[in-house]
């Protein structure tokens, strides 16, 4: 470093020797202002960024997505928060003060008040806390379900691409099999043979929805194990398992976590869609599938039974997809029209 | 070309036996018994229902009359209705093939028309509104749709204007038809409007645009000559899930506008255990389902000569 320093041209002239001495003296008119220092002036100023703090910071000029991260966290605070707080359970009945509206004050039995914000549906019951606990319930089903999706996705993607050979190209038939068939089918099916309930639910749509994401992981494993830091890492002697753990699936991770956003709004749907038909979370259990349900058959009197859970659906699909859209767009910017 | 056509035959059939296979694994595997229900029975009744339904032989020896039945164009009898599962079918699906029809041909030319307003006024107003109702028919189900349609169109234009084209259910009128297929083409107009957009972003970036350009063309002529006509391709490869969406999003829609379609029988069935009825409607929506999307292969192959490039490489 000094080097570069003695080749730029210094703008002070030489110190005289006298002034070097041990017993000289030196006032401040002795010195003189440099100018900045020559060697700082290349040092790189800026810390270095990875491609992970570029994606998060071009996420953040993403407005669209911040608001939707924003939404999101709010219902799932609500989620949580809710029915911890809420003066009622989730079927506890008001009889004397059924399908009202918001914000209606109800007159209980020994005399006392108390507010309903979302009102009450026919049977009397707090819209508002079971509005929210069916948003943990939906919101329950959607992660666990994309979660075991992820989990056989990539799983399987990983085995089929990475091998190769026969093992893909069976994989790859018996995905294109199961593909043919109406993945809403087959969870209807499913539903049927198992118990009603929020697990059921969560099987099978876990063990039908993965095929999207063996797919993608199989399609990007292929295109990433012909790159060189996978032959070095052979060549090093690493065993499969560690190249598959430690740089083939770090390297999926951005294209996975997008495919985890997009389809999470598919399992709301699928959540909603169900208990619409009937083949929901069993009664007085809440989801926003079964509030809907519930909401449709009063539609004609009281309208916001429907557009209540309707509208939580419905914003909560949004944001994720805005949010799906927005971390491709980050983590790919040449994705971006 | 033939080998094409060949492989996805054998695809197409392999996928169909193995509905057919998982349907009848989960009908095996149901609990419930469809002739027990509020009244006592007989065990010799019971007996002579089972003989008489084929309940009582092994899994295979069932499995294998269940398939070459199929085969035969049987699917059974109805347990619930007592008359065959081919007949309640043939009497259901051209309302359902209706609304299906209907609710495709609503998304193909909005969506399309949608995603070439939205790539040729690129940036601007035009395309931001697009895509937001793209973004917005992905994100709203179908039921909802119906029902705010319902609420709407129905009930709301009535309480303002005193009466309304539109009746709250049914399937009678022209109106009345509108509503539903709406209601459930939208999340498939949302699809195609994206694809068209991108798709179509990529046209007008071509060499051959330029060259039009050149060559003096109005813009209009451009774009309805040479963009739409290359970049509607990708289009048609959609066309086999949205088939899917289109047609599983009946199963709702049918029940919330009463339509008398197989979507209202299938869910009827589910709630009453009528395991041949349900097999049988599943496996022929399965396999209309599976002919679609094979269909639609053969189509885009015969359109796009260059698919065949790609498949060869393979």
């Amino acid at each position: 470093m000094g080097k570069i320093s003695t080749s730029k041209k210094r703008r002070h002239p030489f110190v005289p020797e006298a002034m070097t001495a041990p017993d000289a003296v030196l006032s401040a008119s002795d010195f003189i202002w440099v100018g900045p220092d020559a060697e700082k002036q290349d040092l790189i100023a800026r810390p270095s960024i990875g491609y992970w703090q570029d994606a998060i910071r071009r996420l953040r000029q993403n407005k669209a997505a911040m608001v939707s991260i924003g939404v999101l966290l709010f219902i799932m605070a609500m989620a949580i928060i809710v029915p911890l707080v809420s003066p009622y359970t989730i079927s506890e009945q008001h009889l004397t003060h059924m399908n009202q509206g918001f914000f209606s004050v109800c007159e209980g039995n020994d005399g006392t008040e108390h507010l309903h914000i979302f009102g009450t549906d026919t049977l009397g019951r707090d819209l508002f806390v079971r509005t929210f606990h069916g948003a943990r319930t939906s919101l329950v089903i959607a992660y666990s379900a994309v979660f075991i999706n992820l989990v056989i996705g990539v799983f399987y993607g990983c085995i089929c691409g990475y091998i190769g050979g026969t093992t893909d190209l069976v994989g790859m038939r018996l995905v294109e099999i199961l593909n043919g068939i109406p993945y809403l089918i087959i969870v209807i099916l499913m539903m049927m043979v198992l118990p009603q309930g929020i697990w059921t639910m969560v099987i099978a749509y876990g063990i039908i929805g993965w095929i999207g994401m063996a797919r993608m992981t199989r399609g990007q494993i292929l295109a990433l194990k012909q790159n060189e830091f996978v032959i070095a890492a052979r060549a090093l002697g690493a065993s499969s398992r560690r190249i598959i753990v430690q740089h083939l699936i770090p390297n999926t991770l951005s294209v996975v976590i997008v495919n985890i956003t997009l389809s999470i709004p598919g399992a709301i749907f699928t959540e909603a869609f169900l208990s619409y038909i009937g083949m929901g979370v069993p009664i007085p259990e809440a989801s926003w599938g079964t509030l809907a349900q519930e909401g449709v058959n009063y539609l004609q009197t009281y309208p916001e039974q429907l557009f209540i859970p309707a509208f939580f659906i419905s914003i909560t699909m949004l944001a994720f997809n805005i949010l799906g859209d927005g971390l491709r767009d980050a983590f790919d910017p040449r994705l971006r029209r | 070309m033939v080998k094409y056509i060949v492989k996805r035959m054998i695809f197409a059939l392999l996928t169909i036996s193995a509905l057919v296979l998982i349907t009848f694994l989960m009908m095996q595997a149901l609990p419930g018994d469809p002739f027990i229900g509020d009244k006592a029975i007989n065990p010799v009744t019971l007996e002579a229902l089972y003989a008489k339904y084929g309940l009582d032989r092994p899994f295979w020896e069932q499995f294998y009359q269940y398939f070459t039945n199929i085969f035969k164009g049987d699917l059974g009898i109805s347990i619930k209705y007592n008359r065959p599962v081919t007949s309640i079918i043939a009497e259901s699906f051209p309302a359902s093939a209706e609304l299906g029809l209907r609710s495709l041909v609503l998304a193909v030319i909005l969506g399309i028309g949608l995603g070439v307003l939205a790539a040729v006024k690129r940036n601007t107003r035009w395309d931001t509104s697009a895509m937001l109702i793209a973004v917005f028919g992905v994100s709203v189900p179908s039921f909802i749709v119906g029902a705010m349609l319902q609420y709407l169109l129905a009930i709301k234009l009535r309480d303002w204007f005193g009466s309304t084209p539109f009746p709250v259910m049914g399937w009678k009128t022209e109106a009345a038809k509108f509503m539903p297929a709406l209601a459930l083409s939208l999340s498939s107009l949302a699809t195609v409007a994206r694809l068209m957009r991108t798709s179509m972003l990529d046209v007008l970036g071509q060499d051959y645009i330029k060259t039009a350009k050149a060559k003096g063309l109005s813009p209009a002529g451009i774009i309805r000559r040479h963009a739409i006509r290359n970049a509607i391709l990708p289009v048609i490869t959609v066309l086999g899930p949205i088939t899917a969406t289109v047609l599983t999003g009946t199963f709702v829609v049918e029940n919330i506008f009463n339509i008398p379609g197989m979507g209202k029988f299938f869910v009827r069935a589910i709630k009453e255990n009528d395991y041949t009825l349900i097999a049988g409607i599943t496996i022929f929506y399965g396999a209309f389902l599976i002919a679609a999307v094979f269909i639609v292969d053969i189509l885009y192959g015969v359109i796009d000569p260059r698919i065949k490039l790609s498949e060869s490489k393979e």
